[in-house]
């Protein structure tokens, strides 16, 4: 079976790249090979090669998208030596009013605006090439060479313009659809800063970056992954910043995807990651656009994918995912009290009901001898050892954060209410939980959302289960081993060659500025290194563009 | 062997010799070293410290001469093919015995500490789990663990130390003055195998970035851990006095039971100060798990050393189960000590003294 990957490089052109699988049962044809390759499947063999017979062409479009109702196809003439004319698109992908006013419009109007010389010269010059240079009035036209370069055009949302006599096709870019406008993006709001996210459109999220960064060395790589989706996917990075071996490593490993269809940007960090066997993301997404061009001055590269507003960024270290924007945007001091407040706030989101277990169970010594004895004498109504309530209440906890973020924002209030209040209140005074045990579910949950990233914060949510079974089974020594078997955990993942515990393991003192604390902007000149960027300096940026 | 990308940094060589000495040891020493000589033992600790830099000079010297290989493969070369598998064996037994031993006298302390009701094979098994999790992923992941838990750990220690200041009594130090050169003399090789730990230089020499810089890792780490033992010894005498140290199992974890927290906010210092120790032993046996891998891959003459560090767990568990009761674990302790003791003393001037006779090796790497 001949398997086609289509890529897009970074002049729009569209390249195919054909590899046969079993090459013994392969035969040389192309008419032949459409049969047997699933993304096209006309009944009819159809030679992608165009001939210079126009009705022929289009009849061609017409077998291939014969099952798509939504596609429009439209005959006229010019009257430039009444040559026949037709467009294709797809109904709803582009903007109707572009092609009437820039395309056909022109065609069959503007032929007066030529002299009668001109006119005479073109009966015999090519049609097209007049057509395209001096009639056709839409800003972005290309060419494409057989079918099989025109179709992902088309069905992006580009329009086909065939004319009589020539044997290639134009696309002209018209592509415009129904989509959501630039919005606050709601998993990562900030008090300060900007309030523009990322959107489904992939061509508006570029646009965002290119906007932040005015640098001609900011390249926008075009690629395509999913044999039938033919998703975009564009790596964007600064050059000059960013190590090359890196960039090279990202394309490698998104031109090694090989799937049908990819939804979301997800699916493709889970395509990226090295490490399958753990619960930490190797890869950062975000729907900041202030975020990802932040990532990329430190000489990261960015994966954007169409049709999802969440960009992913890599390399990814762990402390990543404590950074928010507004720590930069606020004073120095208070960006650093919120990071250490998040490192915290991480701690006892993955430890402090293991940490209750333990030290009720097996340490109560631990405590202060009258909280030791208040613990006890309301420890004293509940049936339940430690484990069990606590694994009872932080299952509920559970229930009501998943069936919170599944409901309605207006209904998800009283889902919180009916949860936090009703049913911790309830389940003291019947006697299932003790006070104390409500009081560390609160704040393990309050914590567990103080973490920026959605996708690291669920991870400790996840890992602190088993570490109360630890907990539950050895005591504050099984709470220690945990620590220790996460802590080795995290030290082997590495994200793109780099080590997600970086700076802290192996460390690199200079990048401790902006870890657990951030310093005043004036001291953070140099870029992180353990990224290995190129240009390790902010201040002294070279101007010319790098090779 | 040619040199990988993944090479040990300074500070890596640092916190790796640091932490493979302060481990299970740190929370005996205090009585170990005033046991037998009193507050002379003090001086015999600081004289046990400065003898071990010195053999650690001459681990760097040996390693120097052959920066691009590590004591399993230079062995043969000077010692030929039979002595070489001898000296390899040394060192298993040694590596593995220690190991297996550590665990034990570990899961005894948080038997006795942390969990009364556990049994100790859970703890012993526990804890190998974990080492071997890490060991299996070769040196580097253990020094990245090392750099990342060695502040914590030595951070951990002078706060015990620190806080118990307010129960120090200089007092007991009067005596000091009565030097007693037998006693110290006698207590020098007890200290000296509480230093142990540093003899790691010659099996990851060849990993290092800068292996010129051995030497000065190596007395850094040695020295850091020589200011730590001293600091330990020194705080418990003055809190507990030299005869009623005597009769302390743990007496580090004694001293932290001692501190009064202000504020009544957490009681039985103890515990938080088990929680880190926990940190200080792994570190330890997980380097010496570890080397007690490569060294049977060497000696069976095999490349991946990683099926190897599965198989250590059956054997660690049984060792670390062999003695019966405490007298027997001590026992164990003392033969193993000093197994490793002559081991580092007599290894690294054995294979000097062949390297100079035979003119074998320099500081180019030209006959590995």
């Amino acid at each position: 079976m001949a398997v086609r990957k289509y890529w897009v490089d970074g002049d729009g052109v569209v390249k195919i790249i054909k590899k046969n699988k079993n090459k013994g049962n392969t035969n040389g044809q192309q008419g032949q090979d459409n049969n047997k390759d699933g993304a096209a499947v006309p009944e009819e063999t159809v030679s992608p090669v165009f001939s210079k017979d126009f009705d022929e062409n289009f009849q061609k479009f017409k077998v291939y998208l014969k099952d798509g109702q939504d596609v429009v196809f439209r005959r006229f003439t010019s009257p430039i030596g009444n040559t026949k004319c037709g467009v294709v698109f797809i109904d709803g992908l582009v903007s109707k009013d572009w092609v009437q006013r820039d395309v056909i419009n022109p065609i069959i109007l503007g032929a007066g605006q030529l002299e009668k010389s001109d006119q005479e010269s073109v009966a015999e010059a090519n049609t097209a090439k007049i057509l395209m240079e001096r009639i056709v009035t839409a800003a972005e036209v290309k060419e494409a060479q057989n079918l099989d370069e025109a179709m992902l055009p088309v069905l992006s949302g580009e329009t086909v313009l065939l004319v009589d006599g020539y044997d290639k096709a134009m696309i002209i870019g018209t592509r415009q659809w129904a989509a959501r406008s630039v919005q606050e993006p709601p998993s990562e709001t900030v008090i300060r800063g900007p309030r523009d996210g990322f959107t489904e459109t992939l061509r508006f999220n570029t646009a965002l970056l290119r906007r932040r960064i005015r640098d001609p060395n900011l390249v926008i790589k075009n690629m395509t992954v999913g044999r039938r989706s033919k998703t975009n996917v564009v790596v964007s990075y600064v050059k000059g910043i960013a190590r090359p071996d890196l960039v090279q490593m990202v394309e490698e490993k998104i031109g090694k995807i090989d799937v049908d269809d990819i939804h979301e940007s997800g699916e493709i960090e889970q395509f990226l990651e090295d490490n399958k066997i753990t619960p930490f993301p190797q890869l950062q997404s975000t729907e900041r656009p202030d975020k990802a061009v932040a990532a990329m001055m430190e000489g990261r590269v960015t994966i954007l994918v169409d049709g999802t507003p969440f960009v992913l960024i890599a390399p990814a270290g762990l402390y990543q995912f404590f950074q928010s924007p507004e720590d930069y945007y606020e004073r120095w001091i208070i960006g650093s009290l919120l990071r250490l407040l998040r490192w915290a706030g991480s701690f006892l989101a993955t430890f402090a009901p293991a940490l209750y277990i333990a030290i009720v169970s097996y340490h109560p010594g631990m405590l202060p001898t009258e909280l030791a004895l208040s613990v006890a004498a309301t420890r004293e109504t509940v049936p339940f050892p430690a484990f069990v309530e606590a694994l009872l209440m932080e299952t509920t906890i559970e229930l009501l954060r998943e069936a919170g973020a599944r409901l309605p924002k207006a209904i998800g209030q009283t889902i919180g209410i009916v949860g936090g209040i009703i049913i911790g209140d309830a389940a003291v005074r019947a006697g299932i939980a003790s006070p104390f045990m409500v009081i560390i579910v609160a704040i393990t949950a309050i914590s567990s959302f103080i973490i920026p990233s959605y996708n690291v914060a669920i991870a400790f949510r996840v890992i602190r289960f088993p570490i109360m079974v630890l907990a539950a089974t050895l005591g504050l020594y099984g709470v220690m081993l945990a620590f220790i078997f996460i802590n080795v955990h995290m030290i082997l993942l590495k994200s793109f060659g780099s080590n997600y515990m970086s700076p802290v393991a192996p460390i690199q003192i200079r990048d401790w500025k902006d870890v657990f604390i951030r310093v005043p902007l004036q001291w953070m000149q140099r870029r992180p290194e353990y990224i290995n960027p190129v240009d390790i300096d902010r201040n002294e940026q070279d101007p010319v563009k790098e090779m | 062997m040619g040199r990988n990308k993944d090479l040990l940094s300074n500070v890596q060589v640092v916190s790796l010799v640091a932490s493979a000495i302060i481990g299970v040891t740190i929370s005996t020493l205090p009585r170990t070293v005033v046991e037998d000589a009193g507050l002379n033992g003090v001086i015999g600790l600081v004289v046990g410290g400065v003898i071990s830099m010195l053999l650690t000079v001459l681990i760097a010297m040996l390693a120097g001469k052959f920066p691009d290989a590590v004591i399993l493969e230079y062995g043969r070369n000077l010692l030929g093919p039979i002595f070489s598998k001898v000296m390899i064996t040394l060192w298993l037994v040694y590596f593995t015995a220690l190991t297996g031993v550590v665990h034990r006298i570990f899961a005894d302390a948080i038997k006795a500490f942390l969990l009364e009701n556990t049994p100790i094979e859970i703890i012993i098994l526990s804890m190998l789990v974990v080492t071997a999790y890490l060991a299996q992923n070769g040196i580097n992941p253990i020094a990245r663990i090392c750099e990342a838990f060695f502040p914590v750990i030595i951070g951990s220690i002078f706060i015990v130390l620190l806080l118990s200041l307010q129960n120090f009594n200089i007092k007991e130090f009067y005596s000091l003055g009565q030097i007693n050169v037998t006693d110290i003399l006698k207590i020098i090789p007890i200290t000296v195998i509480s230093y142990l730990g540093f003899e790691l230089l010659l099996f990851v020499s060849a990993f290092t970035i800068e292996p010129q810089k051995i030497m000065r890792n190596g007395l850094i780490g040695v020295g850091i851990s020589l200011v730590t033992y001293t600091a330990a010894v020194v705080l418990s005498v003055g809190v507990f006095s030299v005869d009623s140290l005597k009769y302390q199992i743990y007496p580090m974890l004694e001293l932290a039971k001692t501190i009064a927290f202000p504020g009544a906010f957490a009681e039985r210092f103890d515990v938080f100060f088990a929680i880190f120790w926990i940190l200080a032993v792994f570190t330890t046996v997980v380097i010496f798990y570890y080397l007690g891998a490569i060294s049977l891959t060497k000696l069976v003459g095999l490349k991946n050393y990683r099926p190897f560090t599965y198989l250590f767990v059956p054997v660690i568990y049984v060792i670390s189960l062999l003695p019966q009761e405490v007298a027997q674990v001590n026992q164990f302790t003392t033969w193993v000590s000093y197994l490793g003791g002559s081991l580092v003393a007599v290894i690294p001037v054995l294979l000097l003294a062949v390297a100079f006779t035979r003119k074998k090796g320099g500081s180019k790497s030209e006959d590995t």
